[in-house]
């Protein structure tokens, strides 16, 4: 008898609570382990069960890390390393060399880790995801759409079916502007990605990555030409779970400016918009506008000693 | 074993015996016990049926022996709300579960594990399912085949890709 009828659900209890090397290891016992390892709902729960563990248990051992990657470009072979390196430990600083992946040659642009998964792109050569942890990374298939060029993309996770899901902004170069940007919405499944295709009326003036905060996608659109004043601009949100578009307006206070000098960060789960416009202060003041239950909530940082010019809030988890 | 059990329950210093109900629990072999409600609710189920007043009569206990239920009731014991001021202790009798290499142990943590996951109980099933991955997880891939006895259903060349793309996790 044994282990050997034990129930599934039980299995899944098992699993999460051992570490990721072990897992890796595990993925190769049978089909059923495997699948059940690399299902999105099983990658998710394991992460969490990992930080309550570490938050009751040992700091020193536990594997919270700060994640650094670092990109070598070897243009004799005509492709891109991507280091990931980890710091596990305050007092050591020393940087540990996790995984490395050979990637298309091409410079990237990182976007803010989602729940343990990286994602980076560039225009020419698509859309990684990777999970350090496990040391996995794959590429996002390309869009299937003709004459399109990838713009920008973010990653978001579904808490409710506990799915991963991109954005990914494309844009028609057979058209003159902005117009007729498409946008596609994939899921990350287990074996398969299903995707949703929306077409037309988006305009990403600024060209950020959508920012992604618990459970939505946000960036800058606007309804008019470009102009640079903030009138006619608004965020533009997509939520994760519904898969709706919604929109929130600037808060009333910045009406006027120049919307280039805006930018929008995650910061500790909450939408965040960055007013970087004060010309008339020598630039040494920065607004910070957090959006909390349906209102904004204004921070000013001021910075006495020089102009804030080329600053912008790195995104923290609270 | 009952009587035992019954003592065990009774004997733990409760001067309001009156308003203490006792539920009657019977194991799948038939072995009857009695074990304080404010205990017995520690199951998820049981305390289920207690609020719905289905907890009146008998109890029956399926797929758990008497020998697991006395365990199991030993465990409640030990939680109780307030019973267990004694945090070492509990912690030793805890760490018995810690080692469970030894086949015998292993149908222990196997049995208390089925009592915990029928009667929903999430203390106890979190210790065993710890006292499981701790003990799984520096386990080879055969070993895990053989600790749940498995067998694998990829080809040779399947497994053969999937180790190497797995490599680091098979190096010490």
């Amino acid at each position: 008898m044994g282990m050997a009828s034990i129930p599934d659900s039980l299995i899944f209890e098992f699993l999460i609570r051992v570490p990721v090397k072990s897992l890796s290891r595990f993925k190769c016992v049978n089909k059923f382990w495997r699948s059940l390892i690399s299902n999105p709902d099983f990658i998710y729960t394991q992460l969490q069960t990992t930080k309550t563990l570490i938050n009751h248990h040992d700091h020193s051992s536990s594997s919270n890390c700060l994640i650094i990657s670092y990109l070598l470009h070897d243009h004799d072979h005509n492709h891109t390393t991507v280091h990931f390196y980890t710091i596990k430990d305050h007092h050591d600083p020393s940087a540990f060399l996790e995984f490395s992946a050979q990637v298309t040659y091409d410079s990237y642009h990182f976007l803010p880790p989602c729940n343990g998964l990286l994602c980076f792109y560039s225009a020419r050569a698509g859309i990684y995801v990777c999970n350090p942890s496990i040391k996995y990374i794959v590429r996002i298939p390309d869009s299937i759409a003709i004459r399109c060029r990838l713009l920008s993309c973010g990653l978001g996770f579904d808490q409710y079916t506990r799915s991963y899901k991109i954005i990914r902004i494309l844009e028609n170069v057979a058209a003159d502007h902005d117009d007729g940007l498409k946008i596609e919405v994939l899921t990350m499944g287990i074996n398969s990605r299903t995707k949703k295709m929306i077409n037309g009326g988006f305009r990403f003036p600024n060209r950020q990555p959508p920012v992604y905060a618990i459970c939505f996608f946000y960036w800058i659109n606007n309804n008019s030409g470009c102009n640079s004043n903030s009138s006619g601009f608004f965020i533009q949100s997509f939520d994760i779970g519904s898969e709706k578009f919604g929109i929130i307006q600037f808060p009333e206070k910045v009406s006027g400016k120049d919307w280039r000098l805006f930018s929008l960060e995650e910061l500790g789960g909450e939408l965040c918009l960055v007013d970087l416009d004060f010309e008339m202060e020598g630039k040494k003041r920065m607004d910070l506008w957090v959006f909390k239950r349906s209102s904004w909530f204004q921070e000013t940082i001021l910075h006495p000693p020089e102009p804030l010019d080329a600053t912008r809030p790195v995104a923290f988890h609270g | 074993m009952s009587t035992a059990a019954t003592a065990d329950a009774s004997s733990s210093g409760d001067t309001t015996e009156g308003s203490v109900r006792l539920l009657t629990l019977q194991s799948e072999d038939g072995e009857v016990f009695e074990v304080k409600e404010t205990i017995a609710t520690q199951s998820v189920t049981i305390k289920g049926m207690v609020d719905d007043d289905c907890a009146t009569s008998t109890i029956p206990v399926c797929n758990v022996t008497g020998r697991t239920l006395a365990m199991v009731i030993e465990w409640w014991n030990k939680h109780e709300i307030g019973a267990v001021s004694n945090e070492k202790e509990l912690k030793e009798w805890e760490s018995q579960f810690d080692t469970i290499d030894d086949k015998s142990d292993r149908d222990d943590v196997y049995d208390l594990l089925m009592a915990a996951n029928y009667l929903n109980i999430p203390t106890l099933l979190d210790c065993c399912t710890s006292a499981v991955a701790e003990a799984i997880k520096g386990k080879s891939t055969d070993e895990m085949r053989e600790f749940f006895d498995i067998k694998s259903d990829f080809d040779e060349k399947e497994e053969d890709a999937l180790r190497k793309e797995n490599q680091w996790a098979f190096e010490n």
